[in-house]
């Protein structure tokens, strides 16, 4: 019986700590890139100011840091949040927004069913 | 009934609806699950139409504030439990306030963000100092209607119209896995409480008493709720809309307080996101003032204070320490550098469990014969009161465990 709680409990505690636990850290991480994506998209277009689009950029990449600090050790989603902080405020839209598909791909892969 | 105070308290109501929580919310709503919330929006405000009516009624016949019911019909004990509550609620929500302006701000000019809010406080403070209560509401009520470019924006996105239609059904989308249908729960429950925050009818039927309405202005008081909050719902309907029509395709779930105001800029270029971020800012300014007022006058109405704009401010010198001290503290919150959003979902939260002993006294007056005489609730508005109670009950019983399994919505 001991063993059978026990079984659970490692099971829950695997389940709550590893994959699912970073879904949430993981969706924040990819809005706030695709947010981002969209602001240097419009920005390049010349349709936002200056102010905003520095000030849009700058709460982005905050948001990726702070998420990416929050995912657990070996999260598939951590090599995604480095390469996106890797690139500078104003990244062309494209390679931040493959970004934002490779997150998507991984909370389609933890997302139960 | 004077046409231009009926229409200036239209347009009040309007410019005034949308704040904080329910930008955040629809436009989150609105990118996750599509059009499938709109009813909750709608639901919701006939709700606050109802309440708002009663309570401007209530205060134009038996001439008590809220908070005199509260105390009075609840007893001392429960009394002071709500405006605790309520309090804490009202002080959250004025930091997200006033968060939100600062950011808004900072997005406009570049600068500094804790600088924008000290510089948003003291506009603030000098605003209710200066103006007479009429024009504290209507002047950030009315520049509020720079919010109108969502709705503009929306016609312009050429979004689903049908679809949209669709959204004022009652619905659950089919398919969802099981922690997503908590989520949607989850946002159902917020957008509730943030249509019906409890400072709007504090801040309400206390202005009514600050106006000295009387049984003449029931028109007036009933047009302003039905077409005032109505259209103002438009707006925040408009919101959810074009987030998702234009958020939803590019995996943007607004998770920055700035990004709603790109709904504007997507279809209108430069001009629609100024003029988005104009409202916005005008329209979360106006509910910082109602939030922290309505603090004050909840403090000064269950304490017996001598309280109301209508009065200078040193003749009622607790009250006008009492919102200055709330603003100090909003402000001193919004200086700790927490997360503005992290506090709107607080907000909404609290809100939401103070809201059924917000309503229950102001249903029991209202309908109360002696008190409001030929005034008092017909079989319609008492109907609608209790239906809406039961609906206030069922979300502030399901906030706080909705709130626990989506980590605030985050999934």
């Amino acid at each position: 019986m001991k063993a059978a709680i026990l079984l659970v409990l490692t099971c829950l505690g695997a389940c709550s700590s590893g994959g699912q636990a970073d879904l949430p850290a993981i969706k924040e991480m990819r809005s706030a890139a695709a947010e981002w994506a969209l602001v240097n998209r419009e920005a390049a277009r010349g349709r936002l100011t200056a102010p905003y689009a520095a000030g849009m950029r700058k709460a982005a990449r905050e948001e990726i840091a702070a998420q990416a600090r929050a995912l657990s050790a070996g999260s598939p989603a951590a090599p995604v949040a480095s390469a996106l902080l890797a690139l500078p405020d104003d990244a062309a839209p494209d390679p931040i927004a493959r970004q934002v598909t490779r997150l998507k791909q991984i909370e389609a892969a933890l997302e139960p069913a | 009934m004077n046409l231009l105070e009926l229409t200036l308290g239209i347009m009040t109501a309007v410019g005034g609806f949308v704040d904080i929580s329910e930008l955040v919310f629809a436009a989150q709503a609105g990118s996750s699950y599509g059009y499938a919330l709109i009813w909750v929006f709608a639901l919701s405000t006939i709700g606050i139409m109802v309440l708002g009516e009663m309570s401007g009624r209530v205060a134009a016949v038996a001439k008590q504030p809220v908070f005199n019911l509260i105390r009075h019909r609840l007893g001392l004990k429960l009394g002071l439990v709500t405006l605790i509550a309520s309090l804490i609620s009202n002080l959250i929500t004025c930091a997200a306030e006033i968060g939100g302006t600062a950011i808004i701000l900072h997005l406009l000019t570049g600068a500094p963000m804790m600088l924008m809010a000290v510089a948003m406080m003291v506009v603030l403070i000098g605003t209710i100092w200066i103006l007479p209560f009429k024009w504290i509401e209507r002047a950030y009520g009315l520049l509020g209607l720079f919010m109108i470019v969502f709705a503009v924006a929306l016609i312009k996105a050429d979004p689903p119209w049908a679809r949209i239609a669709a959204g004022f059904v009652p619905q659950i989308p089919s398919g969802l896995p099981s922690g997503e249908l908590i989520r949607f729960a989850y946002f159902g429950v917020a957008i509730i409480s943030a249509v019906m925050f409890p400072y709007e009818v504090y801040f309400y039927s206390s202005g009514g008493i600050e106006e000295e309405w009387g049984p003449k202005d029931l028109s007036i008081n009933r047009l302003t709720c039905i077409v005032g909050f109505g259209l103002g719902s438009l707006l925040a309907i408009s919101i959810l809309s074009s987030s998702a029509a234009l958020f939803a395709p590019l995996h943007v779930d607004p998770q920055l307080p700035g990004s709603a105001v790109l709904e504007a800029e997507l279809p209108m270029g430069r001009v629609g996101l100024l003029l988005a971020l104009l409202g916005v800012l005008f329209a979360v300014a106006g509910a910082a003032i109602e939030t922290c007022l309505a603090n004050a006058y909840s403090v000064a109405q269950f304490f017996g204070w001598e309280w109301g704009r209508h009065k200078k401010p040193w003749k009622t010198p607790r009250f006008t320490l009492t919102w200055i001290a709330l603003f100090l503290l909003a402000l001193a919150i919004v200086l700790t550098g927490i997360d503005v959003m992290k506090l709107v979902e607080f907000a909404v939260l609290f809100s939401v469990l103070v809201l059924p002993l917000t309503y229950l006294p102001l249903l029991l007056l209202a309908s109360d014969r002696h008190f409001m005489r030929e005034h008092r609730n017909g079989a319609l508005a008492n109907g609608l009161g209790w239906l809406y109670f039961a609906v206030i009950v069922a979300a502030a019983v399901a906030a706080v465990p909705l709130f626990l399994l989506t980590s605030g919505g985050q999934g």
